[in-house]
């Protein structure tokens, strides 16, 4: 009766037809078709696949919004450019940042009631973690780097219901439409960084992280519609990633007080278990009259997803002891159907005094998708992120202790309802709180 | 071709080693804070320091010669009566070696080898090695260079330590800080400026005692000749002309130039006889 085969993980659901690049096919009864081409979501990107700076990672560094590429002369440093690490002020540094991050975005106008006001969809996401710790320490000549980073983290919700939709079907629009989404999307990296000073001004190091993904995704709807007949689905998404990142970079200080940074980061997957299921049950089809009115299926993927290459070129200008400046220029390169694309980043530093700083940084978290088309239907969504972000730190002794945030803004297009043309209007904002400490030893 | 490539990558290479600027400018002023008075640190000094000069005395043996070393202790204590930190007690002691050389251990503990006080030809020259010393410690020379702090008595370290975890950071730091000033005793060396502020202190306090102040140079150009071409551990004392450079600079700038004091060498030989 219904077969559901998949190519490919990445951003499939079960409610996707078909898409560009044929990667899923759902047969399924007429009747039922038809509602899920009217009703059901597309393409929501799951920890956010469409972007690439999801979360700064660091102290410094994410009040500096992530322009960090020349400086990363502390633990900081083994994410961004493990070179830098070898420029640390101290022969000990340590730290730990813990985050808070929430973000909403918001579908605009995706369903109209009978009265033909618009309704839109909103999902939230809140999550609490520790989102980087790092230690550096001098080993003989090189600096030798211990870190943990988590650059994405999602558990977004939407608990919806809207009463009294439109629907395609003359004289029986939907009472109620119901739609609950629980899902959970962790990216972790762990592991050594290595520092090289081949002189005072020049240093290579190498950063070899585990790359670990745990992603679940949960998602609910249950229509009822004016006569009587409802439409219920569930589609459960687990998917477990491993794989290794390497982060190879170079710092170069070819004048005095300014500071060129190169690091190439990449990621490789190296196994990757992923499985779905889905049920649905509708009773508006004659064809699920009876006892086949449930359908279930259950398929696994083993499919690596693939990454691109990250090229970071920075500059950093050290003004004076109190007052420094740096600008990050970040290249990813196309990969299957995720476009090339430029990021940027600037970021400030000045100490008020011995004991208090400030930092400043602007960033841009741009979509890897291409602008929509009205001509087609099941794209991903477009929607280009520009952020800002600060932090005050507080030194005293041989501790610091820093608060940040960052608040990021985008709007753009996207088209949630299945095979349908129609694009929306979407718009997107989060922000971070983050307190870290600091060792200097 | 590959030749070529090799040829052009060695040459950029070379040049991102050669043309390149050595400057400390990443330094913040956050590294610049210069309070160590408070308790904590003290504590954490003379406590690094006590671990350290445990660490040394595993490597050397203490001179098994009471005379020797309670003269030693009488004249550096004489001397760091001088210094300005009442809270420092000083320990002097002699490690059994021929090596040439001095050392001084954060919260005031000092050490001269036996083959130092062999070329030491009076206790005018002694005085002005361990006011050298005395004054290292008084400076916080190695306290400031590997910037050991306090870790408690705060109540940021306290609320740092609730977000990073624990301070166990702290304390396995601590441990690697002692192989790090033990590079500096044993290999590296001071800074130099920080044994040029050693010197004009030493000699200072030495002069003040009532030594003669140009004790401290005429051991210096004696004792140099081990700087190279010799294993002897002098080379921990670079730079010596530098140094003596500075020295006169010295005591011209505090009246000592030309002057003449004790030197004491009879008391001296009475009292090392090695």
């Amino acid at each position: 009766m219904k077969i559901l085969i998949c190519k490919e993980g990445g951003l499939n659901n079960f409610l996707k037809l078909t898409r560009k690049g044929g990667s899923c096919f759902v047969l399924i009864p007429k009747a039922a078709y038809i509602i899920l081409g009217l009703f059901f979501i597309t393409q929501f990107s799951y920890a956010d696949d469409l972007h690439y700076i999801n979360m700064l990672i660091g102290d410094r560094s994410a009040g500096m919004g992530g322009a960090y590429t020349a400086i990363s002369d502390d633990p900081a440093g083994c994410f961004y450019n493990p070179a830098g690490i070898a420029f640390a002020a101290s022969t000990n540094l340590s730290a730990s940042v813990n985050a808070f991050n929430k973000s909403i975005k918001t579908y605009k106008s995706p369903l109209r009631d009978i009265n033909g006001k618009s309704l839109d969809w909103e999902q939230e996401s809140s999550t609490l973690l520790p989102n980087f710790f790092g230690m550096v320490r001098k080993i003989g000549t090189g600096y030798l780097g211990i870190s943990y980073a988590v650059p994405d983290s999602t558990l977004k919700r939407q608990r919806q219901m809207f009463h009294n939709i439109q629907s395609a079907f003359d004289n029986n629009n939907i009472d109620i439409y119901t739609i609950n989404i629980n899902d959970s999307d962790e990216t972790y990296l762990f592991g050594p960084s290595y520092a090289y000073p081949f002189s005072d001004s020049f240093s290579i190091g190498l950063s070899l992280y585990a790359y670990y993904r745990d992603m679940d995704v949960i998602r609910n709807q249950l229509l009822i519609f004016e006569q009587g007949q409802h439409y219920l689905s569930n589609f459960y998404e687990t998917r477990r990633d491993w794989g290794l990142n390497p982060i190879l970079g170079a710092i170069w200080e070819p004048f005095d007080k300014l500071a060129i940074g190169l690091s190439f980061s990449k990621i490789y997957v190296t196994s990757s278990d992923k499985e779905t299921q889905s049920i649905y049950r509708n009773t508006l089809s004659e064809d699920y009259n009876g006892t086949n009115n449930i359908l279930f299926t259950r398929t696994s993927f083993d499919n690596k997803p693939k990454f691109p290459l990250k090229s970071s070129l920075g500059v950093a200008y050290f003004y004076s002891s109190r007052f420094l400046l740096s600008g990050d220029i970040i290249y990813y390169d196309s990969i299957g159907e995720k476009e090339a694309l430029l990021n940027f980043a600037i970021g400030a530093e000045y100490y008020f005094t011995e004991a208090l700083a400030a930092r400043f940084g602007l960033y841009t978290d741009l979509a890897n998708t291409p602008s929509l088309s009205s001509m087609r239907v099941n794209q991903y969504e477009h929607i280009d992120i520009y952020g800002l972000s600060g932090s005050l730190s507080y030194f005293n002794k041989n501790t610091g202790i820093t608060l940040g945030m960052a608040y990021g803004y985008g709007d753009g297009e996207a088209q949630v309802i299945s095979d349908d043309s129609t694009i929306q209007d979407t718009e997107t904002q989060s922000l971070t709180v983050s307190i870290s400490a600091s060792y200097n030893l | 071709m590959k030749k070529q490539i090799f040829f052009l990558s060695s040459m950029l290479f070379s040049l991102l080693l050669g043309l390149s600027f050595a400057g400390d400018f990443r330094n913040r002023v956050s590294s610049f804070k210069s309070d160590y008075s408070n308790l904590a640190d003290i504590e954490t000094e003379i406590k690094f320091g006590r671990d350290l000069a445990a660490r040394i005395l595993g490597n050397y043996h203490i001179l098994e010669n009471d005379k020797i070393n309670y003269y030693i202790n009488l004249i550096g204590k004489a001397v760091s009566l001088h210094g300005r930190r009442a809270e420092i007690r000083y320990y002097f002691a002699v490690l059994d070696t021929n090596e040439i050389n001095a050392f001084a251990v954060p919260g005031g503990y000092v050490f001269i080898t036996k083959g130092l006080l062999k070329e030491i030809e009076n206790e005018a020259q002694l005085a002005a090695v361990l006011g050298h010393e005395i004054a290292h410690i008084e400076s916080r020379h190695v306290i400031k260079e590997l910037k050991i702090r306090g870790d408690k008595n705060s109540a940021a370290s306290g609320l740092a330590a609730l977000i990073g975890g624990s301070t166990g950071s702290f304390k396995g730091a601590f441990t690697q800080m002692l192989d790090n000033a033990a590079d500096i005793l044993f290999k590296r060396g001071y800074l130099i400026k920080d044994e040029i502020e050693a010197d004009r202190l030493g000699i200072l306090m030495a002069s003040v005692a009532g030594y003669d102040p140009s004790a401290l140079k005429i051991l210096l150009n004696k004792v140099k000749h081990f700087e190279s071409g010799s294993k002897a551990q002098a080379s921990d004392h670079p730079f010596y002309n530098v140094r003596i450079d500075e020295i006169n600079n010295t005591l011209k700038a505090n009246g000592l130039w030309g002057l003449t004091s004790a030197l004491v060498k009879e008391r001296y030989h009475e009292n090392i006889n090695l």
